[in-house]
Parts: structure tokens; sequence; C-alpha cells
């Protein structure tokens, strides 16, 4: 049971990633979105100054460019799934569906 | 094979500084967020900031980091996940098993009289009747 579970974490959690490389396409859009979602969170903190640019540009070169795929499911596995529970639909679903322990 | 082992476990150890670094970043903007609301653009704020910097980013780093890290992740919901996960999935079983009740939910199984379902004197569910000793 518990296997199954984080297998299923797993494949979720590493769909983004895998979509990234296959689909180029999907890659370029996902990391437009992490650059707004960036800057717009440095904005917030820092306000609309040329430090607010300057770590900008330093987190997106981590996030958006280098370190890419591992952000893009981080940021689909963290911000909208767990913010939406997803995961506890997800177990719950697997858990109920599963049969009866003897 | 060894050196694809090798560039793996180097590769992990740059993603991992560079999370650090990322990490340090965002303390760092939510020390001056913090120091700036409370204080406005003053020089105290700077001072604030130069405090708070030096003790959470440099002299006790992995307790704040872990703090922040875990902070943030339970603020996101990983409390939630890990119920679900150990308690929620080990309640398992809700579909009928299909040995046990058949197509149409009517127990087929071998009978036993007494455990349960109504066998003489039993009542549903509780086991079989007492009976006197001797």
């Amino acid at each position: 049971m518990v296997v199954i579970l984080l297998l299923v974490v797993l494949i979720v959690a590493l769909a983004p990633a895998v979509i990234m490389v296959l689909f180029e396409p999907a890659g370029i859009l996902i990391r437009i979105i992490m650059a707004f979602l960036v800057f717009s969170t440095v904005r917030q903190y820092l306000g609309n100054s040329g430090l607010a640019l300057i770590v900008s540009a330093i987190l997106i070169y981590f996030i958006v460019i280098k370190w890419a795929p591992v952000a893009a499911s981080i940021y689909v596995v963290v911000f909208l799934l767990m913010a939406v529970n997803f995961f506890s639909v997800l177990f719950w679903g697997i858990a109920t569906n599963m049969p009866k322990k003897h | 094979m060894l050196e694809l082992h090798a560039v793996a476990f180097l590769q992990l150890f740059e993603f991992l500084s560079d999370f650090e670094l990322v990490m340090k970043i965002i303390v760092l903007m939510a020390i001056l967020n913090f120091a700036r609301n409370h204080l406005g653009n003053s020089p105290t704020s700077l001072l604030v900031v130069a405090i708070f910097s030096y003790f959470v980013l440099f002299m006790f780093w992995p307790f704040f980091g872990t703090m922040w890290l875990l902070y943030s992740l339970l603020a996101m919901g990983l409390g939630g996940v890990l119920v679900d996960f150990f308690f929620v999935s080990q309640m398992a079983g809700g579909r009928p098993d299909e040995e046990m009740h058949g197509p149409h939910g009517k127990k087929h199984g071998p009978h036993v009289p007494g455990f349960g379902g109504g066998g003489a004197g039993g009542v549903p569910g509780m086991g079989p009747p007492m009976r006197p000793p001797g």
C-alpha cells in the first residue's frame, strides 16, 4: 500500500520534469510562468527598485535556467497540487479503491 | 559506471549548494521586508537587517535554514499530506472484496453458524453465543 502511494507520488512529482524535457513548448511555458512568479515575489518583498531586478535576475538564473526541470517539479507539486489538497484526494481515492485487508 | 555515479553525486551537491544559496537570498529578502515594514527606510532598519542577517544567515544558518524550510513546507500543507499518507491510507479497503461478497454484494463464502449473520442464537456481528460450562 505504502509502496503504491510512494510510486504514485513519485510519478506525479516527476511528470512536470518529464513533460518539460519531452515537449519543448510546455517547457518554455513553464519557464515563463516561473520567471513571472519569481519576479512578482521579489517585487512584493523589495518593491520597484534596482535591487529587485538584481535579485530577480539571480533567482531566475538558478530557478528558471539552471535547474528548470527540478524547479518546475517543485513548483507544480508544492505550489499548485499541495495548495488545492490534490494529494489528499489522491490518497483517499487509492486507499478506498484497494481491496479489503484480511 | 563509477564515473557516472561520481558525476550524479557531484550534480546533487551542486544542486544542494545552489538551493541553499536561493534559500539564503529568500530569507534575506524576508528579513529586509520585516525590518522595512516595522521601521521604514531608516538607518535603524539597516542596522536591524545587518544584525538579523549575521545571526540568521551566517552564525546559525543550519538551524534557521531547517526551520524556515520546515515552516514553508508546513505552511504549504505538508502536514495534511503526511496525515493523509500515514492515517487515511491505512484505512484501505473501501472497495468490497469480490471473493467475499460476489457481484451482487451477497456473501457466498463458507457459512459458520453463530459467527455473525444470524446463526442459532447468535447476534449479527457479535460472534458465537455463550454456552454454559460443562
